[in-house]
């Protein structure tokens, strides 16, 4: 925590980072203090108005309050991210542990499909998941959790790897331990902070990606805040409701944008070496 | 480095067929009867059994899958449920406009992108690198579908510059094509600065510059001749990264190519049309990353001896 604080000091892109990552969390958490209106609060002001005192953010074609739409959208924002990382982390982890931990066919069949769903543009094979699961914000979380663990599990591979012949391990495994405890116990609290790392790296990919999947109209549905709906949603006003674009594309820029810059700086502070790749 | 071009393809193509087999199985993955899924709930069961031999659904899984490969290996891939129309003569209407699109925009992207990233890597620390490496970190936030919405807002709406959607004229093109263009852009330029820092590492740079050559013959002679290696490399790794992206581009800007496609064919749960799309764009994304390694072997020295050194 120490070293957490002094490098907020001197690491520029972590400060930065986090406070920004704070405001998104804390805007999210105090969302109904926040927003004046109920993001489905209708005719709250004639339709379309333009921004003003009121309505910092104007309305919508329902006179919605865009300001409080955009608001309780980074709840949902943050859920997804919060959602996919869990599901990502559980199955990359337990998929690297497994293939670096055992080698052989084991490793060689895990590292195949691996590869697999490393090499297709998660747009793409999220989109074919969805056609088998059906439309819908959960669905999308579970397609890109599904075509996104690949990293995990690569990283996780080449660490197990190289801790499994380590002294420590080996003395474990000298006492009779388990290979599951040895993998659990042993292995596995040496690479957190590598876990933590990725999962802050890859949340800015995560969102945009659920929130390209709602834009295209495959996720969150009306008259959810979600931002890629809001942002569908406005292309049909573009000419007589400009602000209603602008808004929560802002939004969702802050918030990638700051975990761009958070998970960067993370990883110069706890894992240095992940930078070459 | 035969065997290793050899060993490359064989595992392209298992890849292929592995790809092949999940986009068959993806109709039989859904929940319920597919011919429920098709149809509507007052369609008579007389016609729902007619359907279910049209698309052989009446045969065990195997027997659909060689039925299935065999079409598709003579261009057949079945008929839209929802237009009729069989889907090779959309793909072919479709696929061309989808091609043309992101291999101008992988052009573009290119052509600006590596010379700011090599003058990046060259400059490293200078300003004008800091002020490069800062905004291209912003700009891998924006997502391209807000860009695209932008650029509208600015050039078609306000200015009245540029159209607004469509796909007719080469000014139809730029809105589209720069969309693609920003967005993609600020990975490539630090992609580019981080290799031509590990060339301006090697040795013999070092080398180059100890017989005494000029600066600028380095830089041309020996860095850039390897970052055109880089920059091959790079146009073939990026053609599946921005198709995806052209797929939420092209419903942007209602572009009648492939991503339309594949989206109308998601939200109509139109089969033929979505698994033939899936597959051709993981086909072309295995044969990208297969020139791309193949590409890599051959120019590379470093990996061609690596190779060699194997045998």
């Amino acid at each position: 925590m120490k070293k957490f604080l002094y490098n907020l000091r001197h690491n520029r892109n972590l400060a930065i980072g986090t406070v920004m990552v704070l405001i998104v969390i804390l805007v999210a958490i105090f969302a109904d203090q926040i927003a004046p209106y109920a993001f489905d609060d209708s005719y709250v002001a004639p339709k379309f108005t333009k921004p003003c005192s009121d309505f910092p953010f104007g309305t919508d074609d329902f006179g919605r309050d865009m300001f409080s739409r955009v608001v309780y959208g980074s709840r949902i924002s943050l859920r997804v991210a919060l959602l996919a990382a869990i599901i990502e982390i559980c199955l990359g982890v337990s998929i690297g542990l497994l293939a670096g931990y055992y080698g052989g066919n084991l490793d060689r069949v895990l590292s195949f499909i691996g590869d697999l769903t490393w090499s297709m543009p998660p747009i793409i094979m999220s989109m074919a998941v969805i056609t088998v699961l059906g439309k819908g914000l959960t669905n999308v979380i579970i397609a890109i959790a599904v075509v996104s663990w690949a990293s995990y599990a690569r990283t996780v591979r080449a660490k197990t790897q190289s801790l499994k012949n380590m002294a420590f391990v080996e003395t474990g495994a000298a006492f009779n331990e388990t290979d599951f405890s040895l993998m659990v116990r042993y292995i596995l609290p040496n690479i957190v902070p590598t876990i933590i790392v990725l999962a802050s790296l890859s949340i800015p990919s995560t969102i945009m990606n659920t929130t390209a999947l709602s834009f295209l109209g495959l996720g969150s549905m009306p008259p959810s805040p979600d931002w890629g709906l809001l942002l569908s949603n406005s292309m049909s006003y573009i000419s007589i409701a400009p602000w209603l674009a602008i808004f929560p594309g802002v939004a969702l820029v802050f918030t990638v944008f700051a975990f761009n810059l958070f998970g960067e700086g993370l990883r110069d502070l706890l894992d240095p070496r992940l930078q070459s790749r | 480095m035969r065997d290793y071009v050899i060993k490359r393809i064989s595992q392209g193509i298992l890849l292929v067929i592995v790809v092949s087999i999940l986009v068959f199985a993806m109709l039989d993955l859904m929940p319920g009867d597919p011919i429920n899924i098709m149809t509507d709930r007052k369609v008579s069961e007389e016609v729902k059994e007619q359907l279910r031999i049209e698309y052989h659904l009446n045969l065990p899984l195997h027997q659909r899958y060689v039925i299935w490969v065999k079409d598709m290996l003579h261009g057949n891939f079945g008929k839209s449920i929802k237009s009729k129309l069989p889907v090779m003569d959309m793909m072919k209407a479709r696929l061309p406009v989808t091609l043309k699109l992101t291999l101008t925009a992988l052009l573009v992207e290119l052509v600006i992108a590596v010379p700011i990233g090599l003058l990046a890597a060259y400059k490293k620390d200078s300003i004008f690198d800091r002020i490069v490496m800062d905004v291209s970190l912003f700009f891998t936030a924006v997502p391209s579908y807000w860009i695209a919405v932008v650029f509208m807002l600015l050039f078609a709406v306000k200015l009245r510059v540029l159209p607004l959607s469509g796909f007719s004229t080469p000014l139809h093109y730029v809105l589209p094509v720069a969309s693609l263009v920003v967005s993609g852009i600020a990975s490539t330029i630090r992609m580019t600065k981080t290799e031509v820092l590990d060339v301006l590492r090697e040795k013999y740079v070092l080398t180059a510059y100890a017989k005494g050559l000029k600066k600028k013959s380095v830089l041309v002679k020996h860095v850039l001749r390897n970052a055109l290696i880089l920059v091959t490399i790079m146009f073939f790794m990026s053609v599946p990264w921005v198709i995806s992206g052209a797929v939420i581009i092209e419903n942007i800007f209602t572009i009648p190519g492939m991503g339309q496609m594949l989206t109308s064919g998601i939200l109509n749960q139109d089969f033929p049309i979505v698994q033939a799309c899936v597959f051709i764009l993981a086909i072309l994304t295995v044969v990208c990353n297969l020139i791309c390694d193949i590409i890599t072997a051959v120019l590379d020295p470093r990996i061609r001896i690596s190779l060699g050194g194997e045998n």
